[in-house]
């Protein structure tokens, strides 16, 4: 059972497993977002 | 009457020509040259990077061997793990930093001018010489569409890009990279949109390529070895996460958030831009697999198959955008490393030397115009073994400052003579790993010389690290941690 018509473990490393990762990243960089404002401020970066 | 091939071109490498002229005009400081004076918000720096690293040999070799493995060679699971690295470990803090190269990073994080001069030269001789590779593939490429002579097709091409990065730098690469991505993604759709028809959606795809090539979407493809596999996608997470014009462009954001934000946006461009390759790859094996005499051949012929000339000729002058668009950042990155890296912070400044700004950005264009030109030089009388290293000055960049990277960034300890260590002997290790390969040596071909390199490299940062001192100033620690 996979997708688009590829097998399960295709479909993972081709779309799924990627699409994952770039969602993991966008959570990360949203998590971090509030951190990084008080850490450069303090900086004085930005 | 001039063929649509020429015409496209032509009105394409006049449009270059015109942005270099254009952002010249703003080049008065080193850091408007070489960082664009770090002007850039998220999405048009997401862009520049998908641009830069979506290279013709990238759509040429993706297809062609996609068609020829199976859907499992297009790389997407590296490039989100690369990806993902960069946003945890790197972005931030390198534009934090505010350098302008790879270089400044390993001088300025480790006090050391030895790392710096190194890390340059590294840069220099892999930039050069994947800059020869990517020149000669443009070449190719204008050839396919112009019916010029391969020589003539080198010297239009490379004339057309040294000008506008000696004249514009870092600004005209951003937007000519910008209008390469346009031209990408509208010859792909086009192309997409025409093959649709005729095959219908990915499951038909799916179903028709496995009917002639039994296993091609498997998850080993048509005859891959697994170490094979595991080689190359750990070469591609290596690689992409040390790809140098990366690494400048990071340096050019507008803030360290905005260089945050900057890579989960690419990371979705770049699998728009590969996913259509698995595509492209079926098509190729179900509908000209039978005149495809090399795999490089796979995605000309599908595209003059299934296209009309003028049709053609606009896919292909995506190519040549796609080429194009990794050799200007090449270039620009060669010539940061000599005028930026060697020449002033390495020998001008340490010594006392002061130069004006408006003398840097001289040094800085002649620079460009300097290699450009060995770099034309080398595309038109390369020797076999120059187009064989190419293949792996991604690798010898990703064993040599991988570690130093990620574990410089995320790990105060790192010593000074650790990374040392790794840089020179994870180069040195994948240097000579290639060459053996290279000439046929049996036992070394059995891994990729990435592999050798970056086990060398990580074990030494690490080890090293625990049982020496840092050999690095509170000061600077501090501008890190």
């Amino acid at each position: 059972m996979g997708l688009l018509g590829f097998p399960l473990y295709s479909s993972l490393a081709l779309f799924i497993v990627p699409i994952v990762i770039v969602l993991v990243q966008v959570w990360y960089v949203w998590k971090k977002s509030g951190e990084d404002e008080e850490f450069f401020r303090e900086e004085g970066v930005i | 009457m001039a063929s649509p091939g020429i015409l496209i071109l032509g009105a394409y490498l006049a449009l270059m020509l015109l942005i270099g002229i254009i952002t010249s005009r703003y080049q008065k400081t080193t850091d408007d040259f070489w960082v664009a004076g770090r002007r850039f918000g998220p999405v048009v720096l997401a862009v520049a990077i998908v641009a830069s690293i979506a290279h013709g040999g990238t759509m040429l070799s993706g297809v062609g061997f996609t068609a020829l493995l199976g859907a499992i060679t297009v790389n997407n699971l590296s490039f989100a793990l690369g990806f993902l690295i960069v946003v945890v470990f790197l972005a931030r803090k390198l534009r934090a930093l505010g350098g302008y190269t790879l270089p400044d990073y390993l001088g300025e994080r480790f006090d050391s001018r030895f790392l710096r001069g190194f890390g340059a030269l590294v840069v220099i001789i892999s930039a050069t010489v994947y800059l020869i590779g990517q020149t000669r593939a443009m070449g190719f490429i204008i050839q396919g569409m112009t019916g010029l002579t391969l020589e003539q097709s080198i010297l239009l091409g490379a004339t057309i890009f040294i000008l506008y990065v000696a004249l514009g730098g870092l600004l005209a690469v951003v937007w000519t990279n910008i209008a390469q991505f346009i031209m990408m993604y509208a010859g792909l759709a086009l192309l997409y949109i025409t093959l649709y028809g005729k095959i219908g959606g990915w499951a038909a795809m799916a179903t028709k390529v496995e009917q002639v090539a039994p296993g091609w979407t498997s998850i080993t493809g048509v005859g891959w070895a697994p170490m094979a596999l595991i080689s190359w996608y750990v070469v591609w997470i290596v690689a992409y996460f040390t790809r140098v014009e990366f690494v400048t462009k990071l340096y050019a954001a507008r803030d360290p958030k905005v260089a945050r934000y900057t890579i989960p946006i690419a990371c979705a461009l770049i699998l728009l831009f590969f996913t259509p390759i698995i595509y492209f790859g079926g098509a190729a094996r179900i509908l000209v697999w039978s005149q495809v005499t090399s795999p490089d051949k796979a995605f000309p012929i599908l595209i003059n198959s299934a296209l009309g000339p003028m049709g053609a000729a606009f896919a292909f002058a995506g190519l040549a955008a796609a080429a194009m668009s990794t050799t200007d950042s090449l270039l620009h990155q060669s010539g940061a490393g000599i005028a930026h890296d060697i020449i002033r912070k390495c020998l001008f400044e340490p010594n006392k030397v002061k130069k004006s700004e408006e003398f840097y950005v001289r040094v800085s264009r002649v620079t460009i115009l300097g290699v450009g030109i060995i770099a034309v030089i080398g595309a038109l009388y390369t020797s076999e073994i120059i187009l064989k290293l190419v293949s792996y000055a991604v690798a010898m960049l990703g064993a040599s400052f991988g570690p130093a990277m990620v574990f410089g960034l995320s790990w105060k300890r790192v010593s000074k003579i650790a990374t040392g260590v790794s840089v020179v002997g994870g180069f040195v290790i994948t240097a000579i790993w290639s060459i053996m390969t290279i000439y046929g040596v049996t036992w070394a071909k059995i891994v990729h010389p990435v592999i050798p390199g970056i086990i060398f490299s990580t074990i030494a940062i690490v080890v090293l690290s625990l049982i020496l001192p840092t050999n690095i100033s509170e000061k600077t620690l501090n501008r890190f941690f």
